[in-house]
């Protein structure tokens, strides 16, 4: 039997991420869908640059910015923090990663809300804080439904970002994705097949559960 | 009573208009808001709901000023108590018909509520566990009524609440709201663009021409006027 600690280690880097992720998107992708300047595209671009950053440039930065050597990483360690080669710092940078996989849903989810939601609730007497909270949320459930399962099957399959800034340190940093690596790296094919087979499962379902997801918002729209 | 003088920057295709509205819409009738598309008769509901504000002029509703441009009072949509109907589907898809109803009542009226009377009223009685694409049109519109009644507002303002509902279906409602106006003392300005709403329901009419209305036709006379365009033609 393999090694399970790279299982467990993906899958606790996936929650997290996509935990604090949500955390964090969701007011971002409802300040985002709303704000009206002519800065936005630039935002709006700098979020979405992840998805074309190649991984080893995220992770070579990460690793400048938290490096001893320069101003940052130096106070960090004077601090006595360590990021780079943690379970920290693949977090960090899952979170970097990732960050365009939950916002960008939830912010389309935003936009495609009717005026007419908050217009119909305030004539009801409602605050913008309980319209927000007891109508338009629920009708963005699908979109940070969406986020959800994309930031973390997402995160599941991180290799580039997560070797570089986190080295491939067993029980440390060393995720189902790396393992599948180190273990094709020593021709060990068994072990391999074994990560292999359960990204692959996880996979399937995740997609399986975004098209149902979709296909439900396709019915209640065309309804 | 609700009385209004205001003037209102619109944005059209055909570029910025002025609407300039000023009347006064008797307590307790139905009163129709007639003209034809794209001359600021939802800008003008926006407006009397607060939820868009006039760039100049007054809105006063019985004793209190709801807009006052120069002395800078504005009361917010929250505060007017206005039972707005939209045009189309204005019932909250996530929301049951019960659900939908109990979102407009204020917490000190929730006790006065009964809802399957509510509901008996407007022929909806066993549907409220159903969701708003579950319904058709009609009930879609009697379920907003519906819900401006349990919100206790005295003013309601629909807009285009008969478009794309059969003649039947129309006729069931004209009867509701006539019905509604007498036995809750309710004060409802319709906006329409079709003739036939306006002589079977309403009591007195702005008629908006060209973004403008200057003052209410008594039905009789917009009766007059209407005819003489139509000989015209």
């Amino acid at each position: 039997m393999p090694d399970l600690s790279p299982i467990y280690l993906s899958l606790k880097l996936a929650l997290l991420n996509t935990a604090l992720l949500l955390l964090v998107g969701l007011p971002i992708a409802y300040w985002l869908s709303n704000w009206k300047s002519k800065a936005k595209i630039f935002v709006e671009s700098l979020v979405s640059l992840p998805i074309i950053l190649p991984p080893s440039v995220i992770g070579f930065y990460l690793l400048i910015v938290f490096s001893p050597k320069y101003l940052f990483g130096e106070t960090l360690a004077g601090m006595g923090i360590q990021i780079p080669f943690t379970f920290s710092g693949i977090l960090i940078a899952s979170l970097i990663y990732s960050f365009p996989f939950m916002v960008q849903p939830i912010q389309k989810g935003f936009e495609e809300i009717p005026q007419h939601f908050w217009n119909i609730s305030y004539t009801l007497g409602k605050s913008k804080f309980e319209t927000l909270i007891k109508v338009i949320i629920p009708n963005v459930k699908h979109a940070i439904l969406t986020g959800v399962i994309l930031t973390f099957a997402h995160t599941m399959g991180e290799f580039g970002v997560i070797l570089m800034i986190g080295g491939n340190i067993p029980g440390v940093t060393k995720v189902a994705s790396l393992a599948i690596y180190s273990n094709l790296e020593a021709l060990n094919y068994e072990a391999a097949h074994f990560y292999s087979i359960i990204l692959l499962v996880i996979s399937v379902i995740i997609i399986f559960l975004v098209n149902l997801l979709n296909s439900r918002r396709r019915k209640n729209a065309i309804r | 009573m609700l009385s209004v003088d205001i003037e209102k920057k619109i944005k059209s295709v055909k570029g910025d208009r002025i609407l300039k509205v000023s009347g006064t819409f008797s307590q307790e009738v139905i009163s129709g808001v007639y003209g034809n598309s794209g001359v600021g008769k939802s800008t003008l509901f926006n407006c009397l709901s607060g939820l868009s504000n006039p760039t100049k002029g007054i809105i006063t509703h019985r004793d209190e000023i709801w807009f006052n441009k120069e002395s800078e009072v504005n009361i917010p949509p929250q505060n007017r108590n206005i039972g707005y109907i939209f045009q189309g589907n204005s019932l909250f898809p996530h929301f049951t018909v019960k659900e939908n109803i109990l979102y407009a009542v204020r917490k000190e009226h929730i006790n006065d509520l009964d809802l399957s009377s509510l509901l008996s009223q407007v022929e909806m009685e066993g549907m409220e566990n159903r969701y708003p694409y579950q319904l058709s049109g009609g009930q879609l519109q009697r379920v907003a009524i519906a819900r401006s009644l349990a919100q206790k507002s005295k003013l309601i303002l629909m807009d285009e609440p008969f478009s794309a509902l059969d003649l039947e279906i129309k006729q069931k409602l004209y009867k509701l709201i006539k019905f509604f106006k007498e036995q809750y003392e309710l004060m409802i300005l319709i906006i329409t663009h079709d003739i036939n709403d306006i002589l079977y329901l309403c009591d007195e009419v702005l008629w908006v021409k060209e973004h403008q209305a200057d003052g209410l036709l008594k039905k009789g006379v917009f009766k007059k006027e209407i005819e003489s365009k139509l000989k015209l033609l």
